[in-house]
């Protein structure tokens, strides 16, 4: 266990936040839901902490947390292999190797998605951020907005093409200048 | 053929899709490594996406008044960067005005077996103690529920969410000190005193928490209309709290403010129960407590009127974490 003095915490905290995102898509590409990336990155972060002793600094510390988040993915959906929404192990291992390798280019992906946002039409924009609301149900917001909720489904899914379709476009720009 | 993979990893990320789409997605991405990219393309969108709803939360469709509170003035490297980076913040489920040494108790709060305690110091929280208008201005005492047109009583429009009263806004007033500034908000405050509650908080363990139900009962889809609650934690009296407060509501030690919009027009009007939450250091003397309906993305000196909008249950409870490891798991 590590040591509770102040830099010591600071230094994990410093690291854990800077490179948390990078580490949630990575987890989130490897399981079903959003609500299980969530279960398995308090995991994540307990381990981390736990294991921060063991941590050396002059290495690099993303390549370890997600050594660390793979092996607790794996964890996780060993206890759910049942379900058939779960991928095998073999394809868990190759989407962890290339969401490692691709992580500079997601990271570029989410720094674009800021002014992909603001290009969309205002009420695109906004059921779009209330569909990824914490605690929305997409059946009440349906019945907010006098649809039903296949029909939300489908024009969220268009939103998601879209804005994919500009995060891309964007970094494939960015690459060309 | 694209299209319909784009539809099905879509599917597959909302949880729609059957085990055969699963399985033909399965069979698709072990086969193209093209495919690979777009799923984990898709997968990283969603992430995103759920960052910036909650990025969107605490900032972005905040009244303009609490976005500038949001900027706290006691910053240590952390806030600062925390400011400009409120995507990476709202991922790590950390709200504006932590203090840096909680940031990872925060967010493995829930797993841990936290002792939760009802702060009694705030009164009153189902409106049930008087009926007719909160008394006017902001509050001089703890305790006390005062601020804009608003009143405790009885509704036929919705049960109440607790006991048999609720608060209604009426309308908005500008705000104290800006008596030419916009009447967006219908604002009604509480000064609740932390002083009690010295020994029980831990520094970087505990967190206060504010939650409050509100309800909008208009039948027919109307102008949007934004609720919020804030949470401000402060030091020094809390009978001073009404000048400080006019000063500068920035000079709070930590803030946090959640909210939503709405149009209502649903068939059968429900309560929607929204929670924000601080760490508050153990010297904190007092906390600000704010339940607001707001005129969405207004700016203006015509004071935004409501009646129909309500709040009820305003709950403010302290969460002691235990010391990590939170959690022992046999393997």
């Amino acid at each position: 266990m590590p040591d509770l003095n102040d830099q010591h915490h600071d230094q994990f905290l410093r690291l854990f936040v800077e490179h948390e995102p990078a580490l949630r898509t990575f987890v989130r590409s490897l399981v079903p839901s959003l609500a299980d990336a969530s279960e398995v990155m308090q995991e994540v972060a307990v381990v981390l902490w736990q294991k921060f002793g063991e941590f050396d600094a002059t290495r690099d510390f993303r390549k370890w947390a997600f050594g660390v988040a793979r092996y607790e993915v794996l964890t996780f959906l060993r206890d759910r292999v049942r379900d058939r929404h779960v991928f095998d192990d073999a394809l868990v291992h190759r989407l962890a190797d290339d969401a490692a390798a691709t992580e500079q280019r997601h990271e570029a992906q989410r720094e674009a998605l800021e002014a992909c946002l603001r290009k969309l039409p205002e009420r695109q924009r906004e059921l779009v951020l209330a569909a990824y609301t914490k605690g929305t149900r997409m059946d009440e917001l349906a019945a907010q907005r006098g649809q039903t909720a296949m029909s939300l489904y489908k024009l969220l899914h268009r939103i998601r093409q879209a804005l994919l379709e500009c995060v891309r476009r964007a970094i494939s720009q960015e690459e060309l200048t | 053929m694209k299209t319909n993979w784009h539809e099905c990893i879509q599917r597959y990320v909302n949880g729609q899709a059957t085990p055969e789409e699963a399985a033909a997605l399965q069979k698709a991405l072990k086969e193209d490594a093209e495919m690979r990219a777009l799923y984990l393309d898709y997968m990283n969108l969603d992430v995103a996406l759920g960052a910036a709803a909650e990025a969107a939360a605490m900032t972005g469709n905040l009244p303009a008044r609490a976005q500038a509170s949001q900027i706290m003035a006691r910053t240590s490297g952390w806030h600062a960067w925390l400011s400009w980076r409120p995507f990476t913040a709202a991922a790590a489920g950390l709200v504006a005005g932590l203090f840096c040494a909680s940031v990872v108790w925060a967010y493995a709060g829930p797993w841990a077996v936290a002792t939760v305690s009802q702060l009694f110091q705030l009164k009153d929280g189902g409106f049930e103690g008087r009926a007719g208008r909160v008394p006017s201005g902001f509050p001089m005492e703890t305790g006390v529920w005062r601020g804009d047109v608003a009143e405790m009583t009885t509704t036929d429009a919705i049960a109440a969410k607790e006991g048999r009263q609720v608060l209604r806004f009426i309308e908005a007033e500008p705000a104290a000190g800006a008596p030419d500034g916009p009447a967006d908000g219908c604002d009604v405050f509480q000064i609740v005193d932390l002083r009690p509650l010295r020994g029980a908080i831990i520094a970087g363990r505990s967190s206060l928490e504010l939650s409050a139900s509100f309800a909008d009962t208009r039948r027919a889809t109307g102008e949007p209309i934004d609720f919020f609650c804030h949470l401000y934690v402060c030091r020094g009296q809390p009978e001073s709290a009404r000048r400080q407060w006019v000063a500068s509501p920035r000079e709070a030690l930590a803030f946090a403010a959640g909210g939503f919009t709405t149009t209502c027009g649903a068939e059968k009007a429900a309560w929607r129960t929204q929670t924000v939450r601080v760490l508050p250091p153990p010297d904190s003397d007092f906390a600000v407590v704010l339940v607001t309906a707001v005129r969405h993305g207004g700016s203006s000196t015509t004071p935004a009127r409501f009646g129909e909008q309500f709040v009820d249950d305003v709950k403010l409870v302290l969460r002691t974490q235990p010391e990590l490891p939170v959690r022992v798991t046999h393997r």
